[in-house]
């Protein structure tokens, strides 16, 4: 090491010789400079031709080109440069050029107008102008595209063909590392073969509608898993994904993810689930509750409100706007789709001069087919019956109305009504039930008419109070008083229900059979955090999860009647339990009241069939059974092998072969014997006179 | 999951008897049935239709053991009279009868039918003995060999594969090899507590099934004697025999008329037990009897059962197809 003493370098001479060529280049000195350097781009990807213009003369034409502009070119941002080529006459020659400022706000443009039509003669045909290059450059020669190889999925709903009918659960334990899919098989669920996997989801399970897929949840995006084995279906890439949502058919996809980047700034995507490939992305700006597209029924329409402003109804599989163009609906609130009809039903809010209005309108035609005005409206909430058989729109209306300092809204003496609209019946009548209470939890009872809510603050007593809708009147049929209840929660097939007092309140559950209002149970599961019916109605699952309670993390099982059948407890760390969805019945109205007629004689089979199975051994029996079963077959072989070693002798002790029954069959003698089936005695009281 | 299996089938009921049944019996072709009671006159009938074809007349006192010859020319008796008879099967006479110093408790042909062996109980100055007679001699009049069984008597006997030796059963729940002939005991076991009701063998011999006042059944087999599965029931079993054509086990006991007042206030149960020989496990039973069962069979083809009770019945019943089909999983 040097010594720290100065040097003195004054003598010294630092300068590079004359010839001196340094041999570091820009990149490696100024590299993260560089990168900062603007590209050159050629600008081409924001840049769009409109064809199919009409051909007006030099008069007209600048006309023509504001009338576009405005029309169609303006709301989709700054357009840098837009240039209608000309003939030597003057006259337009049917297309226009027009550049962007950025790339999205031309790809934007050309979803948008692409296929608008100017009058009765025109239509607007919009391609990118980078498509143009590409389709100049194409060989001459047409290639058929290739065949993509055929990957089979195997049969997806191979589940719905189980022996029994039993259903599928997805159980997501050791605080979420682990899931498991079971079959339910009551009182035993046994887990499905390859269907226990570690860290398959990175945060839940979700299953699509109807049961088909398992989704789960990556830094990545999602993948989705079906099949006999859970073999992984597709993925689809959206980093960060945090919320997802099917469409009803599922053949859709839809993700959120908040992550947004400049390159990226798209935090929905929608994918096809078939194929895996994205179908359209979009901004979200607003603050909104999740989904915020919601789908029509049969996947046909995915819509979604712009607050205050519009609706935006889109079809598919174009993943456009219906008629290129959104609803203008000043001060619409939001929709809501009839669970069994192309109908959307979207509430405006109330104006100074207007009262609110809820309006039912069908798709695609855009009919209007219900419409009710609402008065002092403080905010509106739709809930449609399962079957699609009624809407119930639940209004907040105010006595009084008071401005606040900065001009939002504050409303005195709030109470609600509810509008039920009557679907099934001809010009959709609406019927009105008042209710004075605070209220919560509306829910209708699938495949019925009635529908129930709790009334009340929590400091007074809640109560529940069951309304049946009638064919001239809605009833009040039950109020249950005092019941600590926060989640009404119904069996899928209507009739049954469980109020239930989930997380801070104690896990009390009360199982009401609505047909005659009567208590069937009162159970609990205590801090119980979920409550989830099985596709068919025949079991209650109450979970506590580990998301929420970090103790006595277990799953209980109830009959429909609400007697506990097991307990889920051998896993540790229960996050969330599952059921798997089921398709809906193919059978017919018909068909099914058939059935219930001959109820006698099929509960006949199934009773025969439960008791077996209930005396059906459990694995570990049937383990044992096995073992015991081999070991006596090999005793008895040992056994049989000296008994075969003997039979010399024993021919020579009898004489014959006596080893089995009909060993010696050829010293039968064939005998008939005959056996009186009657005896009849009668009684001759004369012998006949024998004639000399 | 038991299930009751008389509901279905409507057994035939032989009444032939004044008093208890103590032994039935099949014939090797299982067309004939013989019974034998606390009455000195077994009866020999039709399995088909439950006639009878006749009683044995000969005995003075209570008939303990019957046995028929494997080619069904000959029927052996055992009784309380001191006395065991050789009878022809056809015409019911008596062509033979030798005298004991006791009561014949079990009696056998032996495999080729020319030997027959008899035990005999211990009783006053007596000691409990086994006999055996070759029966080709006309008069037999003394028995080819002998042997004392100085313990515990015997309370059950069959012969064992080839006709060998003899497997005995004993009333302090000892199993014996004997080879009489060579006036040795080959081998004993001890598997049950309590004394040896019955015995039965297997269609081929190889193993057996013992029935016990300790309230088991054991499978063992003939020539180790070593012990296989048990069969556990709550009271006394009195007989029990191996179906010859399902792996199953019927058991048929009870608790005797004078023992009930002193083993408290159960009241008998009367149903025969079916248990299956490998699991061990009961599944079904079959009531009917008004007294306890002292004696069950197998028909030689598997398809039905008979049982003989306390009672003097002899019931005769045929499985129906629920019992062919039936599983254990």
């Amino acid at each position: 090491m040097g010594s720290e003493e100065d040097i003195d370098v004054s003598g010294e001479d630092f300068t590079d010789p004359d010839d001196f060529v340094d041999d570091i280049d820009d990149k490696e000195l100024l590299g993260d400079i560089l990168a900062e350097k603007p590209q050159e781009k050629k600008a081409i990807n924001n840049a769009l031709v409109l064809s199919g213009l009409p051909i007006v003369d030099s008069a007209r034409i600048e006309r023509l080109q504001v009338f576009i502009r405005d029309k169609f070119l303006d709301k989709h941002g700054e357009v840098v440069k837009f240039s209608m080529p000309t003939d030597e006459n003057g006259n337009s020659l049917g297309f226009a050029l027009c550049c962007f400022q950025t790339d999205q706000q031309a790809l934007d443009a050309l979803t948008d107008i692409q296929g608008a039509s100017l009058d009765k003669m025109h239509t607007l045909n919009v391609f990118k102008f980078s498509d143009f290059n590409r389709l100049a450059d194409a060989d001459d020669e047409w290639k058929p595209p290739e065949k993509a190889p055929f990957v089979d999925r195997g049969d997806l709903r191979s589940w719905l063909r189980e022996d029994r009918c039993h259903d599928q659960f997805g159980v997501l334990h050791t605080a979420g590392s682990v899931a498991t899919i079971y079959w339910h098989w009551p009182g035993d669920p046994q887990p499905v073969d390859s269907a226990t996997r570690n860290n398959w989801t990175e945060s839940r399970l979700h299953w699509s509608p109807l049961g088909t897929y398992l989704a789960t949840y990556h830094t990545k995006g999602i993948a989705l898993w079906g099949g006999e084995k859970f073999e992984q279906i597709n993925r689809f890439q959206h980093k960060n994904v945090q919320i997802i949502d099917f469409s009803p058919c599922e053949r859709y996809l839809v993700t959120f993810s908040p992550s947004v980047t400049k390159e990226d700034p798209h935090a929905i995507k929608m994918f096809e689930v078939d194929t895996g490939k994205m179908k359209r992305s979009f901004l979200h700006e607003q603050a909104a509750k999740w989904p915020v597209f919601k789908w029509s029924h049969k996947g046909e329409f995915f819509a979604r409100v712009q607050t205050g402003k519009a609706l935006q109804v889109f079809e598919t599989p174009s993943f456009s706007l219906l008629d290129k163009k959104s609803i203008s609906v000043q001060d619409v609130q939001d929709l809501s789709w009839s669970p069994t009809d192309n109908i959307l039903a979207y509430w405006i809010a109330e104006t100074d001069n207007q009262p609110a209005r809820v309006i039912l309108m069908t798709m695609p035609e855009k009919r209007e087919v219900a419409t009710k005005m609402l008065f002092n409206v403080a905010d509106c909430r739709m809930h449609w019956h399962p079957q699609g058989n009624y809407l119930c729109v639940r209004v907040n209306r105010y006595t009084k109305k008071k401005l606040d300092a900065d001009n939002t809204p504050k409303y005195i003496n709030i109470y609600t009504n509810f509008e039920v609209f009557r679907m099934r019946e001809k010009n959709i009548p609406v019927e009105k039930i008042e209710v004075t209470d605070a209220v919560s939890c509306f829910t209708w009872e699938p495949h019925g008419s009635k529908f129930a809510m709790v009334q009340g603050i929590a400091s007074k007593g809640l109560s529940v109070v069951f309304y049946q809708v009638n064919a001239h009147d809605i009833e009040k049929v039950k109020v249950l008083e005092k019941r600590n209840v926060n989640t009404i929660s119904w069996s899928p097939i209507g009739q049954h229900v469980v109020l239930a007092g989930l997380r801070s309140a104690n896990g009390g559950l009360e199982f009401i059979d609505t047909s005659d209002m009567k208590t069937t149970a009162n159970q609990e599961h205590f801090g119980a955090t979920d409550i989830e019916w099985d596709p068919t109605g025949r079991y209650v699952v109450t979970t506590v999860s580990f998301w929420h309670v970090k103790v006595d993390n277990a799953s209980h099982v109830y009959s429909s009647h609400g007697t506990l059948l097991y307990k889920l407890n051998k896993l540790e760390r229960i996050c969330q339990f599952a059921w798997r969805p089921r398709p809906p019945t193919l059978l017919s109205d018909e068909q099914i009241k058939n059935i219930k007629k001959n109820m006698k004689t099929y509960s006949r089979r199934f009773e025969k069939e439960d008791l077996q199975s209930s005396t059906r051994a459990s694995k570990e029996l049937l383990e044992k059974r096995a073992r015991l079963k081999t070991e006596y077959e090999k005793w008895r072989a040992k056994l049989l092998e000296k008994f075969r070693g003997e039979k010399q002798k024993r021919l020579e002790l009898r004489g014959v072969d006596t080893d089995e029954l009909d060993s010696n069959a050829q010293d039968f003698v064939e005998e008939t014997l005959e056996f009186p089936i009657k005896v009849e005695r009668i009684r001759i009281d004369k012998l006949p006179q024998v004639a000399e | 999951q038991l299930s009751q299996l008389n509901q279905i089938m409507k057994p035939i009921c032989l009444l032939g008897h004044m008093r208890s049944i103590t032994q039935v019996r099949f014939n090797r072709d299982g067309d004939l049935i013989f019974t034998c009671a606390k009455d000195p006159h077994p009866s020999i009938w039709f399995a088909l239709n439950g006639e009878r074809l006749g009683s044995l007349v000969g005995h003075n006192g209570a008939v303990w053991c019957v046995d028929c010859r494997w080619d069904s020319e000959k029927v052996l008796t055992g009784s309380a009279d001191n006395s065991a008879k050789l009878w022809d099967t056809e015409t019911g006479k008596c062509v033979l009868s030798v005298d004991t110093n006791s009561a014949v408790r079990s009696c056998g042909f032996d495999f080729a039918g020319t030997s027959a062996m008899l035990t005999t109980d211990k009783t006053m100055g007596y000691k409990c003995t086994i006999l055996l007679y070759d029966i080709r001699q006309d008069p037999a009049g003394q028995p080819a060999c002998q042997m004392l069984v100085p313990e515990s008597k015997i309370t059950s006997a069959v012969w064992g594969p080839l006709s060998r030796f003899l497997i005995t059963g004993h009333e302090n729940g000892d199993l014996c090899q004997m080879d009489v002939r060579a006036q040795k005991v080959i081998r004993t076991e001890k598997h049950h507590k309590g004394a040896i009701n019955d015995i039965r063998m297997y269609k081929d011999g190889t193993m057996f099934v013992t029935a016990s006042k300790d309230h088991t059944a054991r499978l063992i087999d003939s020539y180790e004697l070593q012990l296989f599965k048990t069969y556990k029931t709550e009271r006394p079993v009195n007989s029990a025999d191996i179906s010859p054509l399902r792996p199953h086990v019927l058991l048929g006991g009870g608790q005797e008329a004078q023992d009930v007042t002193t083993s408290g206030a159960h009241v008998g149960k009367f149903d025969a037990k079916f248990f299956h020989t490998v699991y061990e496990e009961e599944f079904a039973r079959v009531k009917g009897h008004f007294g306890p069962i002292n004696s069950v069979g197998f028909t030689p083809d598997g398809r039905g059962f008979v049982t003989g009770g306390e009672d003097g019945f002899v019931r005769l019943h045929s499985f129906d197809n629920d019992y062919f089909d039936f599983e254990f999983e």
